[in-house]
């Protein structure tokens, strides 16, 4: 294959990319971005009820909460400081 | 009717629950009621859900923390030491997280070190005991000697709370699953 074909392919592959990515941006992206961001808060709220009172919100003695701590330590880091980084409008009137 | 009639009429009966005030005598029928069915030919395990358990002083044999002990043919008896369980299930839940990644990290260890001064955590300790030994299957007849009438109510209500509770942790948990698969 001459070095000039390889070339318009290459260039035909980018454009098929750059239109996909287009019509992703424009129409999917926001929904996407949502949805993730939704399964992030629910993740969260998960946490929050198994291994509450790692925050000081006591909801059930932690005796059967420990047997969930095995599968959940790669995520407590990134839990914790999600939520304690957390603000919402009740802050900002506060202060 | 009398107790022997009632297991007379209800052969099959499975669970005995012996419940109320402080000094009605839960222990001595519990004992009583074990070792009669005992030498009708069921096997029977008695188990003392009391934190002031006297099975001990019954049975004249220190039972206490010592898991199921034989005290006669087809009977055995049980006196849970819930903190020492307490330290075991500690144990093991970092055993585990030492298997999966090699180490415990500190706060995971303050954490579950400082679990067995929460409140509830003996109760937990001696309800997960409970129902361990009911999930067995290794007796015909169960029989359980209860703390005084409030405080076993509030441990029976445990199984309640728990499971209204499990049902939130699943539904919470299958959620995010169907989210942005």
């Amino acid at each position: 294959m001459k070095e000039s074909e390889k070339g318009r392919e290459r260039r035909e592959r980018e454009v098929i990319k750059a239109a996909k990515s287009l019509v992703y941006g424009m129409a999917a992206h926001g929904m996407v971005s949502y949805a993730l961001k939704t399964r992030m808060h629910l993740e969260n709220l998960f946490m929050l009820i198994t291994l509450g009172d790692m925050l000081g919100l006591p909801i059930l003695p932690p005796y059967y909460t420990l047997r969930l701590i095995p599968y959940a330590v790669p995520h407590i880091k990134t839990w914790k400081r999600t939520l304690l980084r957390e603000r919402d409008v009740t802050d900002l009137i506060v202060g | 009717m009398n107790i022997r009639e009632y297991f007379e009429i209800h052969p099959n009966i499975k669970y005995i629950i012996f419940g109320g005030k402080g000094g009605l005598g839960k222990t001595t029928l519990s004992a009583a009621t074990s070792y009669w069915l005992s030498k009708r030919g069921k096997k029977v395990v008695v188990f003392s859900t009391d934190p002031q358990a006297s099975l001990t002083d019954i049975f004249e044999r220190n039972i206490f923390g010592k898991g199921e002990v034989e005290i006669a043919p087809n009977l055995y008896a049980l006196e849970i030491d819930a903190d020492k369980r307490i330290e075991e299930y500690q144990e093991s839940i970092k055993r585990k997280i030492v298997e999966m990644y090699g180490e415990v990290p500190l706060e995971i260890e303050e954490y579950i070190t400082s679990a067995s001064a929460e409140p509830a955590m003996a109760e937990s300790a001696t309800f997960d005991a409970m129902v361990e030994l009911m999930t067995s299957g290794k007796y015909d007849v169960y029989i359980f000697d209860m703390m005084p009438h409030g405080h076993a109510i509030r441990f029976l209500g445990m199984s309640q709370i728990l499971d209204a509770w499990v049902d939130k942790v699943v539904e919470t948990r299958k959620k995010p699953r169907s989210t942005a698969k």
